[in-house]
């Protein structure tokens, strides 16, 4: 069992780092621009969320088609991965890990501790697969004109790999935190309403 | 339609599906041993020349193609083509083809069988499956109804819950471990509905972004264009061409009138947001681009303008409109009585304005026809709809009947006008489809298909030429004596 000493102060660090770079990001988010069909907005969720195969190739393709905006976007979105990177990715995985070691030392049941041991522990992997998924992003949108294949209109509809791994890879990286940052806020509920507070 | 169908299993249908039907070999059977006059306008083969006016209705479109083929049976041809909407569509897929004194129906009966009608709902998943359930399940609603009330009742529940075991675990320790549960519980409801509210906005943002249209339509354009280039239309140009063809005619003894100024033409309906018009496609495509420049218009892209049924599909945009070349801007002066076009255009479903364009070949000028002017009327009405109490109408009701009392105005206050339009009118009663329902089964596709077929059939026993050339003559002379 790890021992986290200043855990509370390593939490409420991390949670910082975390607002600030969502922050520094966020600033960002406006100069991200796209032609689909015609110039718009966008952000760095739909990357992450492509809702069909070769949305996400679309929509870079869709940045070089707007020659007068495209510098400007890719650096912003390089900007926001550097970020992510350094700050974001390392700050909210492992405030959470954090928090979940820490709940758990205090656990009294062991299904409790094995629960929140697990949980923290679990934050490796969309720790691994963010800078995957990141380090891909990197990838992709210093490609120009990538390859799309449009559905043939006389054959079945068809759903390329890679867009079914992202979407595999978007569902550990966004519900492992996501669970084991709501476990933790309400079982940190439970303790401060009951009079056991955590400190 | 039978319980039980030899089609309701099949996975791909085949033209014969379609022409073999009992009901559609009945209509072929009875007009074929019962021909009709129906033109004056004659082929080589003795085919039968009509101009063909096919109504916008989204999936209601099959009906339209069962009624083509049972014309095509009856020996009749086409000589003109409009349409809007799904009437765009057929009418698209007929005029592409060589050949007017051929058949068309068997292309379109091969390329609707090939179909599979949902991909044209191309956009997101969760829109795909919301339709699927507000179309297919007609308590759609009052499930998702039901779901929200469900999640608000274990809401309370666990809060209730929560409280009550806070409270209790005073007294009985033994309780912390199931108040921590509930305490889990209610964390785990939180993040589920967070997420659910975060993934909504998203969508509703995405909507907001794709022009709020839920569907791209690039399927659907990149199946017209593959049809069009498959038929070599690869130009605006070659369309128009493709269309203006008219095959060696000759009249009807004993009239003798010439026929070689009779030509060939395809309109399709568009609707356009920001010069707030109706354009008719491909004639008007010389407002947007200039001769040397036309290739840069796809012609698949008119059909796409005019079926971009509005949210359902993104609109249709033509952007570089050439505001600074004088020959445009006349063209745009004398049409709409604009100085300048603006750069970009954005086209939605035709049928907003005219979704049956009967107007279009009507020449008020012409005493008695040689040929009539044929309509596919999609009736979709149901007995109840004109009854209904007004005072009575839910808030939606009431907009949807101002929305349609508005939409449909335009083409009846023609037809009020000119009442002698509807002779060539047939009505296919298909009240009992949705026009939206992308998902409909081979029998179903069918059926559609059968229904368009037995009222060509009908609209065939009724129609009388005579009387339709006597009728034009009295109501040309009423107009003359009037004017």
């Amino acid at each position: 069992m790890i021992t986290i000493p200043y855990a509370g102060w390593c939490f409420v660090i991390a949670l910082a780092v975390v607002f600030l770079s969502s922050w520094l990001m966020g600033r960002q988010s406006r100069f991200l621009f796209t032609k689909d069909p015609i110039r718009r907005g966008f952000s760095m969720f739909e990357l992450q969320f492509p809702a069909k195969s070769f949305d996400l190739e679309n929509l870079i393709n869709g940045i070089y088609a707007l020659p007068e905006d495209a510098r400007r976007t890719i650096k912003a979105l390089r900007i926001q991965l550097l970020l992510d990177y350094i700050l974001f990715i390392p700050a909210a995985y492992g405030g959470i890990f954090v928090l979940c070691m820490h709940l758990a030392s205090d656990m009294e049941t062991a299904v409790g501790h094995y629960w929140f041991t697990g949980l923290a522990w679990a934050q490796l992997i969309p720790f691994i697969l963010d800078y995957i998924e990141n380090t891909y992003f990197w990838i992709m949108i210093g490609k120009r004109d990538i390859p799309v294949p449009r559905p043939t209109p006389f054959e079945p509809e068809k759903t390329s790999r890679s867009f079914r791994a992202m979407q595999w890879l978007e569902i550990f990286k966004w519900g492992l935190p996501l669970l084991a940052f709501a476990c933790c806020l309400s079982l940190l509920a439970y303790l401060w309403l009951s009079g056991k507070c955590w400190g | 339609m039978s319980a039980k169908s030899p089609h309701q299993n099949k996975k791909q249908l085949t033209p014969d599906d379609f022409k073999n039907d009992p009901r559609v070999s009945a209509c072929v059977d009875q007009v074929r041993a019962h021909p009709k006059i129906v033109s004056d306008v004659l082929g080589e083969q003795g085919e039968q020349y009509v101009n063909l006016v096919q109504k916008g209705g989204g999936v209601l479109g099959v009906a339209l193609v069962g009624y083509v083929y049972v014309l095509e049976q009856a020996g009749i041809r086409f000589l003109k083509l409009a349409g809007t909407s799904a009437g765009a569509i057929n009418t698209s897929l007929m005029a592409i083809q060589e050949d007017k004194s051929k058949t068309k129906s068997d292309y379109l009966i091969s390329a609707l069988a090939d179909l599979d009608l949902f991909r044209l709902v191309d956009g997101h998943p969760f829109a795909r499956m919301l339709i699927r359930g507000l179309v297919q399940q007609p308590d759609f609603m009052k499930r998702i109804r039901n779901l929200l009330r469900n999640a608000l009742i274990f809401l309370a529940l666990i809060l209730v819950s929560a409280f009550v075991l806070l409270g209790l675990q005073h007294k009985y320790p033994v309780l912390g471990l199931a108040t921590c549960f509930v305490f889990i519980l209610i964390g785990l409801y939180v993040l589920v509905a967070g997420v659910t509210g975060a993934y909504v906005s998203s969508l509703l943002k995405r909507l907001k972004t794709a022009g709020f249209g839920i569907n791209p339509g690039d399927f659907f354009y990149d199946w017209v264009k593959a049809h069009m280039k498959a038929n070599g239309i690869h130009t605006v140009g070659d369309l128009e061409a493709r269309a203006a063809t008219a095959p060696a005619l000759k009249i009807r003894s004993p009239r003798k009138e010439p026929v070689a100024d009779l030509k060939g033409d395809v309109v399709f309906i568009a609707s356009e947001l920001v010069t707030q018009n109706k354009f008719e496609f491909p004639a008007m495509a010389n407002l947007f681009r200039t001769a040397d420049k036309m290739n840069e218009l796809q012609p698949a892209g008119f059909v796409r303008a005019s079926m971009s049924i509005p949210v359902f599909f993104e609109s249709y945009y033509i952007k570089d409109i050439p505001g600074n070349d004088a020959g445009v801007n006349a063209l745009w002066e004398e049409q709409f009585n604009l100085k300048a076009p603006p750069d970009t255009v954005r086209f939605v479903d035709g049928g907003i304005l005219s979704n049956f364009p009967v107007n279009v070949f009507y020449n008020k000028d012409i005493e008695v026809p040689r040929l009539p002017t044929l309509g596919i009327d999609l009736d979709d009405s149901k007995p109840g709809d004109k009854q209904d109490e007004p005072e009575q109408w839910s808030f939606a009701g009431y907009l949807g009947r101002m929305f349609n009392t508005v939409r449909f105005y335009y083409d009846k206050d023609f037809g009020l006008k000119n009442r002698i339009m509807n002779l060539g009118v047939g009505k296919v009663p298909v009240a009992e489809y949705n026009w939206l329902n992308f998902f409909l089964t081979n029998e179903q596709k069918i059926d559609l298909f059968a229904i368009g077929a037995e009222a060509a059939r009908k609209f065939l026993d009724e129609f009388d030429w005579s009387a339709y050339k006597g009728d034009r003559q009295t109501f040309f002379l009423q107009q003359q004596n009037e004017s």
